[in-house]
């Protein structure tokens, strides 16, 4: 009952959010060349979707988001979850991560083209690259904050250190990497966005751009609005894997055969 | 020098002392023991006194002190039996991701392996400890005393030769301590090993210990050292306090823990 009324007051929020701009949108047509309306933004998406003109673009988009962002979270955790083995290591290279993570992802883009050319690499290794340090980071601190009677207890039963970090700092930290996962969703998506604005002839960045060249703004908020819908798939999809860690670590960190002890006779 | 035929650790003229602020507060100086094989010792002090500093440097867990530990003197340990050691600290320090029996399963993993008769073994124990029916239940749906008996099998599944003990039962009601007591001297009858207790129970240690070593206030020495023994039901917690000795060495412990005589 509860659920129900939230969600037709968030429909009514909506609904009053849309009428006013249309409002505003009617007051002259200078302001309704300008930030387009309602009215005239659906009948572009209706068009996007009927022939199934957006299809491409949104794979291709999501494709380069999505495969760069597996990359950059693969590669920085496994990369930050490492530097549990040597502090010194950590320490040293804690001031070039932050400096590298900081450069706006802009202004490396015109050196993906020279290395990756225009095509779909270049968007999926500038996704990969916006989130990267991230997931560095976070897995570095993760498995610098995994408990430290954790580590007593495996070491007081003689573990090696590699055992420690498979037993106790790889699934000890996977709150943190699943964390930094979530947060890498969004700039993934911007990764492949800016590329498309950079160099492209599909995706939903390529269609923004085209349209807005054109003064067709109704069509460029179209395009907006699936990136926006996009965006919201991907933070739910993270937010699912986030959700079913425990089954992750179920899976990969502990022996078959202790899975569930019923099970066993 | 380390007797390996008869004993498993050695302590020689150990010493510690924290350094901070450019002054040094010691914490043990001159300690000297030999540990039984087989044997349970008792180690008993007033708090904050460095019996879990002690036991961390006799378990080889340097990593985990401070760095500003400074240590003088040597601690031998039989090259064999330690190579089998388990730890139960005062917290149940359980792996929150894994379930109960999972927890119990990690001293086989590291090790030899887990394999079905383990499994089994492992099963088995759960049923003597009461824990039958939690065994798939995460540690967060258990409460605090079953958290504890899982810790406790977990070091135990592990068959250790060297057991170190951090206050085991310290955050445990006093019936269920009780309880636990009596599980415990059992199963490290039967499996024979090294164990060092550190408590600040005088009643658990009479109960549990083959020998009692009483330390000072800071800094730190050994003020008593003896082998208790109870002349009548020496496996029941409860029972026992009818020994006639058994309040005798309560009273002898007190007197030295007594924070006026210190």
């Amino acid at each position: 009952m509860k659920a129900a009324l939230l969600i037709l007051g968030r429909f009514l929020v909506l609904l009053m959010g849309l009428s006013m701009w249309e409002i505003v949108a009617c007051l002259s047509p200078r302001i309704r060349f300008a930030v387009a309306s309602p009215t005239t933004i659906a009948p572009e998406i209706v068009d996007l979707l009927r022939n199934g003109t957006i299809v491409p673009h949104v794979f291709a988009t999501g494709g380069a988001a999505l495969f760069g962002l597996l990359l950059g979270t693969v590669l920085g955790t496994v990369l930050g979850l490492l530097t549990w083995f040597s502090r010194t290591t950590a320490v040293l290279l804690k001031p070039f991560v932050l400096a590298l993570g900081a450069l706006p992802i802009l202004a490396v883009a015109p050196l993906m083209i020279i290395w990756f050319g225009i095509g779909f690499q270049m968007k999926v290794a500038l996704a990969c690259l916006s989130t990267i340090f991230v997931a560095f980071a976070q897995s570095s601190r993760g498995a610098e904050s995994v408990s430290i009677t954790y580590i007593e207890v495996l070491r007081g039963m003689n573990s090696t250190n590699r055992q420690v970090f498979v037993k106790a700092i790889i699934p000890g930290s996977l709150d943190w990497v699943f964390g930094a996962m979530r947060l890498n969703a969004g700039f993934a998506l911007l990764g492949a966005f800016i590329g498309e604005f950079i160099a492209s002839n599909v995706g939903l960045g390529y269609l923004v751009l085209k349209a807005s060249n054109l003064y067709n703004v109704p069509r460029a908020l179209a395009a907006a609005i699936f990136i926006v819908v996009l965006a919201l798939a991907f933070d739910w999809l993270s937010g699912q894997v986030e959700k079913h860690r425990n089954k992750i670590i179920q899976l990969f960190c502990i022996p078959k055969m202790a899975w569930k002890c019923r099970s066993v006779n | 020098m380390l007797n390996p035929s008869k004993n498993d650790i050695e302590v020689v003229n150990l010493g510690a002392s924290y350094i901070s602020n450019g002054r040094s507060l010691e914490v043990f100086k001159d300690l000297q023991f030999s540990l039984d094989r087989g044997k349970l010792v008792a180690i008993i002090g007033p708090s904050g006194c460095g019996k879990s500093t002690l036991l961390r440097i006799l378990a080889n867990l340097l990593q985990s002190l401070s760095d500003k530990l400074l240590l003088s003197g040597k601690v031998e340990r039989h090259p064999e039996r330690e190579k089998k050691c388990a730890i139960i600290e005062q917290s149940p320090a359980l792996f929150p991701w894994r379930t109960a029996f999972q927890n119990v399963c990690m001293g086989a993993e590291l090790r030899a392996g887990l394999n079905v008769w383990k499994c089994g073994r492992i099963r088995d124990s759960f049923k003597e400890y009461q824990l039958h029916g939690f065994e798939d239940s995460f540690p967060t749906e258990l409460s605090g005393g079953m958290q504890q008996r899982v810790a406790i099998l977990r070091a135990l599944n592990s068959e250790p030769d060297l057991l170190y003990c951090d206050e085991p039962f310290s955050a445990i009601d006093f019936v269920t301590r009780l309880y636990l007591n009596k599980l415990f001297k059992g199963m490290c009858r039967e499996l024979k090993c090294t164990t060092i207790f550190i408590t600040h129970n005088i009643e658990e240690a009479i109960f549990l210990a083959d020998r009692i070593i009483v330390l000072s206030n800071r800094p730190c020495r050994i003020i008593d050292d003896f082998v208790p023994y109870l002349s009548r039901h020496s496996t029941d917690p409860v029972k026992c306090r009818e020994s006639p000795e058994f309040s005798q060495y309560f009273s002898r412990i007190w007197r030295m823990l007594e924070p006026t005589s210190a």
